[in-house]
Parts: C-alpha cells; structure tokens; sequence
C-alpha cells in the first residue's frame, strides 16, 4: 500500500477544489453581483489559491492569481463594479490558473499578460505589471485588519535598564487603534515597593493592518523577561461576562454562578415594562439560533479528512473479500453441528454486512458536484450558440458511487450539449412559437431502488419521430415501412452512426453521436430512456446503479454452473411446468396472467450438457418494455454479492458483466440480462433461419 | 487620639525614575506622620511610569492603613499626558486620577 503522499499533488487536489468552488461563486456573482457574500468568497479562494500556490512553488500562478484577487479586494471594498466583463475574464482567468498549475509547461505564452491586460481595461488602470515564471514572488498581500488581544508586563528590572513602557505604549499607538488599559494588580504596598522597579502591566486591543510581526518588532528590545501575550480576536460586540473569561479573569463557573444570582436581562426588562416576554422569547431564539449555527460550521469544518481514492477502492476490494471468506466460513459452519461456531458466524455476517455498507458509504458523493460543472458549460455554449437557455438543477444530495460519477460526467455532457444545440430553440424562433425566449434545461436526480434517475430535460423543439425514422432508413438501420413504436424510434438515436443534424456546429453533431453515450452508460450497467413530444421538449432519462461494486442478484443453477442475474432486472420467478414445457417447445412462449412471454432456456443457450430436470423454473427479467423469461433448473436464492471483472482474455464475452466467487469457492458467472436476450434471440432467429 | 492635620506634599519639576527613591522617601514620611495625606502634582513637568506606580502604591499603603491619600486637584499637565498614554485613566484607580480621591 503506498501511503507517501506527494504533497504538491495535495496542493493540486485542493486547487481542484478551490477552483470549483471559485466558479460556481463567480457564476452565482453574476445572477446577483451585489451579493456581498459572494464577492468575499471569491475573493478569499483567489486568496488561497494565490498563497498556497506561492508556498508550493507556483510563483507564476500565484503572481497572476494576485492580480485577479486585487481585482475582486476592489470589488469588495465597493471601487469597482461586479460587471458581466469582470466575471467573464475571471472565468477565463481561473481556466488559466488552473493550467497553470495542473500542467504550467502547457500554458500558452502570452495568455497571462493578454488576461491582466483585459482586466486593467476593466479596472480602468494602467496595464498591469507584466507577469513572468521568473518574477519570483508576488508583493505580500495587503494582510486584513485584524484585532488582537494583547497583555504585557515588563521585567522588574525594565525600566531601571532604561526601557520606558511609556514609548512602547506610544509605538503600538502608531499601529493602529489601541485601547490600553493599566492593570494595577501588581503594585505592592510602599514599603514593599523597589522605587524603580517595573509593577505595572497593561493589557487591551490593537486593531491594525499591520502584520503581526509589527507588534513583536515594538517589544524587540525588551523581550527578554517580560510577559506578553498577543491573541486575535475576533471584531464583534461580545458580552462583558465573555470577555471576563476570555482573558483568564474570571473562571467560567464563577461567573454562571454569578449570573445565576444576578436576575436575567430578558426578566428585568420585562419587570420594568420596557419589552414584552414575547419578543424577549423571541430574541433569546435568535441568539440559540446563531449560536447552534457557529457551533455547526465548527463541527462541519473539523470533520473533514481528505482519503485518497485509490485508499477507498483498495478497502471496498478487501471488503469484497471479507464477505467471500465469510460465506465460505458460513457455509462450512452450516455443514458442521457446532452450535457455538454457527452463533460466531451469525456475529461475523452482521458485523461484515455492518461494514460492507459502511465501505460503500464512504464512497458515495453526492451529485451537486458533477451537476455544478455543467454551469459553466451551459453558460458558455448558449452565448456561442446565441440562446438564451437557463440550467436548473434538482436532486443534487442525491449520492451515488464516486467512480460512477466520474464516469457519467462525458455522457452527460454529450446530453446536454445536444439539448442546448439541437433541443433548445433560437430566441426569436421560441417567442415565434408562444414560448418563452428564455429556455431552460433541467437536471434532476432521484433514486428509485437500487437504482439512481438522471434525468435531462429540456422545453426545447423536440424530437421528430419522423424525421428520426427517415434518416434511420437512409442509413439502413432499419428497413423501410418496419412497425417501430415511438420509444423504439427514439432508441434509433442511440444507434452508432446516427446523426440528426443538417448542420455540424463546434457543439455536437461531428459524427461522436449518441451511440458513444449509450457505451458509456452501458459500462454503468445503466440504460437510457428517450420520451419526447413534438415542439415541447425532450427528457433523457439515465437509469444508473448506485455503485459498480456490489449487486444484488438472484443465483440460479444451470446444469452444474450457477449464475447470479441481476434483482433489478427480475420480475418475477415461476414454474415451468412439465406440460408447459411440452406444449412449448418449438414456440418457447409462455402464458402469463394472459400476456404472453417469450422465453429462453438458458441450458440451450449456454450449451449445457445435462439431463433435464423435472422442475424447471422461469425467471421473469425485463428490461426496458420486453419482458423475457430465463428457464432454469433451480433458483438457490437472493444473492448479495462483489462483482469481480472478467480478466481480458474474457472481454469478448458479452453476456457476462463479471463474476463472483460463491460460498464453497466456487465461480459464478453476472448475466448482463439485456445482452444475453439479445444474443438469445440472435441465436433463436439463427435457429428459425436454419 | 487626636486628629493630626493634612499632610500636604508637592512635587515640582520631574518627578521620574531618577528622583524615584526620594519620592518613594517623601511618601512614606508623610504616611508615617498623618492620617491624611495630599499630593500636590500641579507642578510637575515631567512625569514616567515610575512616579504614578509610586503614588498608586502609596494609595495602597494608605487604604491598608485606614488613611486617606488624595490629590489636591484633579491630574493635569504632564501629569494627564503620561495617565492618558498609560491608559490609567480608563483603569481601575480612573477616579482617583481626575477627581483627586478615591471612591
């Protein structure tokens, strides 16, 4: 297990992040830039990224990132407008800064001075110093007044040495604000008293904008022996009682105890009639309220750990193990008679279903993330394309398996690519139309089961099921004059080679079609569905599992082999009955509640040489509309299992999604249900035509 | 036991860390000799730190006694520029200093 961790690599990784979040902001900046909130998070991850960047060596990042990050200090101190230009070079800049620091041998000469050059044009001043991977490091930032609480008292001896507290108390005047106070505890009586040593101490609050290194410098001389301590506080009205303790005056519990005796504010104002008790009530909420909020950002802030994914994934495939060993050992405690290793079994199986799902836990991250990045693309495109097209996002807590999501940022990205450009309508062509100019793209995430539902929406033109069918026949995909349902002509899309679109724009229509997409999906072991009306719009659906590594299935016996098929896609399971069985053969049909079902004996399928058995069963499977039945010799049970991919030499198997290794150390083979359907009834048609 | 009168010290010119032994002399006489004793800084020029511990340490010395020091009148000149640079005024003898007596 590697555990060095590449520190500048940290730093890149939390860039990643920073420059998400710095997006979004900015994105947000520019629905409302009057939000001051906003202006101040994007400033502070300017802030972060410059100095960090700066620590690990990224002088040429952080040169450029400190010029941006002046920009947004004006913005904030109100001297420069949040514009519409402002946030566009922001964003460029930010694209650049991440080039920058993910790959700075890639970054385009010229590309840093020609940003700053279009951010001076909007500041309004001079062009901005010319930034170089040479110039070493950025001027120190102008660091934010800060209030600290100091507390000093010099050595006895001090002042008999020649210090005078009295120009040490002058020079902190010079840093800023400064409230001094004497404290006289440490006179002692005349008699007792050395006339010229030092009793005083002073303590207070310095609010300045110098760093902090300034007060130390005012104590340079005189350090040695003395007592000082210096603490940043934080600049709000804070109750006499807090501040009592903050500085060590009085203990905690002395002064609950004196509040307790003294009565509350809230009760005295009530008694002098100056407030009612309601909005005392009401004020005290309040306080709760804001109070349980610190404590919770306090708690958000320290419960984070940052874990390499490649930790998480070796974890998941060692508790893919666990959970073999432990059906194994389950199996032998089952064949066995010791009721004291079949109770030890029972513990093992609980507690490693306990972490099973823990593991899986851990690896699920919730969707708001992917769909965050679509914001900015959505943004982009549509002023490319000259639309005007609003995203709006639903569902984004909904959690799903990381690698999942990783992998469906391409195909959703095809998707709503092709929504903004052939599913959204021109401006002037939608208010032609009664619709609103503005047309929107909606993303949304559910979960249903087991599975997770993206859906991609938009009030766009539509899909035209006749055009589609044209096409579909030009190409050949289909022959002419073939009986499809919508839904069936809509999955035409999905076809490699297909491609709707007269005109071939930078956004979609370069020929990587939808086919590329139903790859991706199918990789997710997910589907897509296709529902669309005729000048109102389209809605994508992704149908994903939550996670890749975990199934629940049925096991089945074929022969001698055991099969796990997928619960999600079994309906139901029925018996196939001897004379069932007779009647169908040569139709392979069976009747249920009066529907008809085709179905497929898997032990003709997989060319399984055994004697028939008297009791076959039929698993219903259905995957989008077909419903298919899979004949088989014994349904063992509900199978909750780790898939383990099939090694290369087996990639050509298509009817397999993996496979799993079974209590007694035995294999049995993942049934991807709508592959092994088609290839059934390849074979079938193959059968028929022979 | 009868009341002996006020004691009335002054100070002229510098009262700092140089004359701080015989000051320190001065106020314990007159807290030896009286029950009430009043200091008379109005003609002071030149004042440090070392002077106003002294005379905060007297107040001590006279409280624990029973006695009573005061100021003949409220702290100014150079007096009032060191207090307000210490930060004695806003402090806990803050009284003391610019009404000449303590609570």
């Amino acid at each position: 297990m590697s555990t060095a961790i590449d520190p500048v690599e940290t730093f890149r990784a939390e860039a990643r992040e920073l420059f998400e979040q710095l997006e979004t902001t900015l994105l947000d900046i520019e629905a409302d830039p009057s939000d001051k909130d906003l202006i101040d998070t994007a400033f502070r991850a300017l802030h972060t990224i410059k100095g960090s960047g700066a620590m690990f060596g990224f002088d040429a990042a952080s040169a450029f990132t400190h010029h941006v990050e002046n920009a947004f200090d004006l913005v904030r101190k109100g001297k420069l407008a949040a514009t519409k230009e402002l946030v566009e070079v922001a964003l460029a800049a930010k694209d650049h800064m991440r080039v920058l620091i993910e790959q700075p041998e890639a970054a385009p000469p010229g590309r840093s001075e020609a940003l700053l050059a279009q951010l001076a044009g909007i500041i309004g001043i001079g062009p901005v110093v010319s930034v170089s991977s040479n110039d070493a490091h950025p001027p120190e930032p102008p660091p934010e007044r800060t209030t600290y609480r100091l507390h000093f008292r010099l050595a006895r001896n001090a002042m008999a040495m020649g210090a005078n507290p009295l120009l040490l108390l002058k020079e902190l005047r010079e840093l800023g604000d400064c409230t001094m106070v004497t404290d006289t505890d440490g006179i002692p009586m005349l008699e007792e008293m050395d006339p010229s040593g030092c009793y005083l101490a002073w303590d207070g609050l310095l609010s300045t904008d110098q760093p902090r290194s300034a007060i130390d410098d005012v104590f340079m001389f005189v350090i040695d022996d003395m007592e000082l301590s210096v603490e940043v506080v934080e600049p709000e009205a804070k109750r006499l009682g807090e501040i009592l303790v903050e500085r060590h005056a009085v203990s905690a519990d002395a002064l609950d105890k004196a509040l307790d005796q003294q009565p509350r504010l809230g009760a005295m104002l009530v008694k002098e009639g100056l407030v009612s008790t309601d909005k005392v009530a009401a004020a005290l909420a309040e306080q709760k309220h804001l109070k349980g909020e610190v404590e919770k950002v306090a708690k958000a802030d320290a419960a984070d750990i940052r874990v390499q994914a490649s930790r998480l994934d070796e974890l998941m495939d060692q508790v893919g193990e666990l959970v073999i060993a432990q059906a194994r050992l389950r199996q032998l405690a089952n064949a066995g008679n010791d009721p004291h290793l079949k109770s030890l079994v029972e513990e093992i199986e609980r507690l490693s279903s306990e972490l099973r799902d823990t593991t899986m836990g851990i690896r699920m991250v919730p969707i708001g993330s992917l769909f965050g990045r679509f914001r900015r693309l959505v943004r982009d495109l549509s002023k490319e394309l000259g639309k005007e097209i609003a995203l709006t996002t639903s569902g984004e807590e909904t959690e799903l398996d990381k690698t999942v999501i990783e992998r469906l940022h391409d195909p959703l990205v095809h998707l709503i690519r092709n929504s903004l450009d052939h599913g959204v309508e021109a401006p002037d062509i939608r208010e032609s139309k009664g619709k609103p100019r503005q047309g929107t793209i909606h993303l949304s995430a559910i979960h249903s089961g087991a599975q997770v539902l993206i859906k991609i929406t938009d009030d766009g033109a539509g899909i035209d099921p006749v055009r589609v069918r044209a096409k579909a026949e030009e190409n050949g995909l289909i022959p002419p004059g073939a009986e499809l349902s919508e839904p069936e002509i809509f999955q035409l899309i999905l076809q490699p080679g297909f491609s709707t679109a007269a005109k071939v724009t930078s956004v979609s229509g370069r020929g990587v079609g939808m086919d590329v997409v139903k790859r991706a999906i199918d990789q997710l072991r997910g589907t897509i569905d296709i529902d669309s009306t005729l000048g109102s719009g389209s809605t994508m659906t992704l149908r994903l599992p939550l996670t890749l590594a975990i199934i629940d299935g049925l096991l089945v016996r074929v022969g001698e082999g055991r099969y796990v098929i997928p619960l999600s896609a079994v309906e139901e399971c029925v018996e196939l009955s001897a004379e069932d069985d007779r009647r169908a053969s040569g139709r392979d049909f069976l009747n249920i509640r009066d529907e008809t079902v085709p179905f497929l004996r898997l032990k003709a399928l997989f060319n399984v040489v055994t004697d028939p058995e008297p009791y076959q069963k039929v698993v219903i499977v259905s995957t989008g509309d077909a419903r298919v039945g899979l004949v088989v010799d014994q349904i063992i049970g509900d199978y909750q299992t780790v898939i383990k991919s099939l090694s290369k030499i087996h990639s050509t198997v298509q009817t397999f999604s993996g496979a799993t290794i079974l209590g007694d150390g035995t294999v049995a083979l993942i049934i991807d249900v709508p592959r092994l359907i088609d290839f059934g009834q390849a074979s079938e048609s193959q059968k028929k035509a022979s | 036991m009868a009341r002996a009168p006020t004691v009335v010290i002054g100070f002229t010119g510098a009262a700092t860390i140089r004359q701080a032994d015989d000051i320190a002399r001065q106020l314990k006489q007159a807290l030896e000799s009286s029950d009430r004793i009043e200091v008379d800084c109005s003609g002071l020029t030149e004042v440090d730190v070392a002077f106003i511990q002294l005379i905060l340490a007297a107040c001590k010395s006279a409280e624990a006694a029973g006695k009573v020091l005061s100021l003949s009148a409220p702290a100014g000149g150079a007096l009032l520029e060191i207090l307000t640079i210490c930060g004695a005024q806003d402090g806990s003898r803050a009284q003391f200093w610019l009404e000449g007596r303590t609570a």
